[in-house]
């Protein structure tokens, strides 16, 4: 597969990763730009993997990881971008809620919660994302549902995945 | 306390926020020594002066296409031998796909996108004066096209992506970046080569893929899904809300289109 067909067709995708990982478009956006630019780099060897765009989507999630310094540079303001509420429904402000708690969480938490409850995947392969053991992810993502206020008791959607 | 619907509806925001900020902007790919962290806005006027990296797909306007009337109601090869060449706008594509189609539905492509020439330059490229960007000029002009958006038919709406293209790659690697479980390859008594498969990524979700490499190297990928994200936004992903029950075409109008000499 060249580069070019990858891009075309995964490009969307990773920046949509990106921007529910960031919380912010325009960070995606740049997030999205640079692993692109070092998977070119090594696209013959990506290429031939099994899973090439699950190596580009840990790509991401190790350079957001990596942007601790540039991160904290920003304001605490940056890290949602506001939306007015026009119509006053409930669930849109608590839609709105929800991401302003998840661009709070720290971003080790907010990685695992992503990557479960976004990407989908399980315990094993979150700790081999975030390189740490999977009690750790579960302890992570423990403490990230209740920063969120989320509970698990509650009614979940369907379309839930876990490992 | 919420519960995890509300999470998903703000993974479902983000997304929309996500869509929106990438239809604003032309997406580039960047060399790796040229990182640097800019507001979107000054990202549109940098990639509106340069070409980053290996890479520079092009958006276009969006807009419904209802399909014209076609040389015949229904889909598939024609008698025509003759080859238009590949659409390099994703309007021509847009254009093509409208004929192709015929009556059997309507579309919108929300995504449009040229493809540049498959192996981009390596040689080092030129530093803007003050961007801090490193950018390597675009090659020449787009060799292909992509597009994506919703599709709708009698059986109900859907997503779709199509991309058209001369490609060195073969069908099976599509099997692969699309997770089709039971993905199939098979040769087309012209010598094409043809991969199709399905796949249910959720609970009520159905997808379609079909990718044809034609002896001339010319490549048609397409896939339809009654869910949100076809190809999914990350392996094993929800992938989004669910339109319809079902797909908006068929998988045999599915492959019925991606081997049509109506291209």
């Amino acid at each position: 597969m060249e580069f070019a067909e990858y891009v075309a067709r995964q490009r969307p995708a990773l920046m949509r990763f990106a921007t529910v990982l960031t919380c912010r478009t325009w960070l995606a956006e740049e997030l999205v730009s640079d692993v692109l630019g070092r998977a070119f780099e090594r696209w013959e060897r990506i290429s031939g993997m099994d899973e090439p765009h699950a190596y580009v989507r840990r790509m991401v999630v190790n350079e957001y990881l990596s942007w601790r310094r540039r991160l904290t540079r920003m304001s605490p303001r940056a890290e949602v971008e506001p939306r007015v509420i026009s119509d006053g429904a409930d669930e849109r402000a608590e839609r709105d809620a929800m991401i302003r708690r998840l661009a709070g969480l720290p971003r080790k938490q907010r990685a695992a919660v992503v990557l479960r409850y976004y990407a989908g995947l399980s315990d094993r392969e979150i700790a081999t994302q975030l390189g740490c053991r999977e009690p750790t992810v579960r302890s992570q993502i423990h403490r990230a549902l209740n920063a969120l206020r989320i509970d698990l008791t509650a009614t979940a959607p369907t379309f839930q995945e876990t490992s | 306390m919420s519960d995890l619907r509300t999470l998903h509806d703000a993974f479902a925001e983000l997304d929309r926020r996500a869509d929106a900020a990438a239809a604003g902007t032309a997406p580039i790919v960047r060399p790796r020594r040229a990182v640097r962290l800019v507001p979107v806005a000054a990202t549109v006027v940098a990639v509106a002066c340069l070409v980053a990296g290996a890479v520079w797909l092009v958006p276009g306007d969006s807009g419904t296409h209802t399909a014209s009337p076609p040389a015949t109601s229904s889909i598939g090869p024609s008698t025509t031998t003759a080859r238009d060449p590949i659409p390099t706008s994703p309007d021509d594509l847009v254009a093509r796909f409208k004929v192709v189609l015929g009556d059997t539905a309507t579309f919108e492509a929300e995504q449009k996108m040229g493809i540049p020439a498959p192996r981009p330059s390596k040689q080092p490229g030129t530093a803007q004066p003050g961007t801090g960007v490193t950018a390597t000029p675009l090659e020449g002009p787009s060799i292909g096209s992509f597009i994506a958006g919703t599709l709708t038919s009698a059986r109900g709406a859907g997503r779709f992506g199509l991309m058209m293209q001369p490609s060195e790659s073969e069908p099976s690697d599509w099997c692969k970046l699309s997770r089709k479980k039971d993905c199939v390859v098979s040769t087309l008594p012209d010598g094409s080569r043809l991969a199709t498969g399905t796949a249910r990524p959720a609970p009520g979700a159905e997808s379609y893929f079909a990718g044809l490499k034609r002896p001339d190297g010319t490549m048609i990928v397409m896939d339809v899904s009654n869910q949100e994200d076809p190809a999914g936004a990350v392996p094993e992903s929800p992938g989004g809300r669910i339109y319809s029950p079902q797909p908006p075409l068929t998988f045999e109008q599915l492959k019925a289109i991606v081997t049509s000499d109506k291209w």
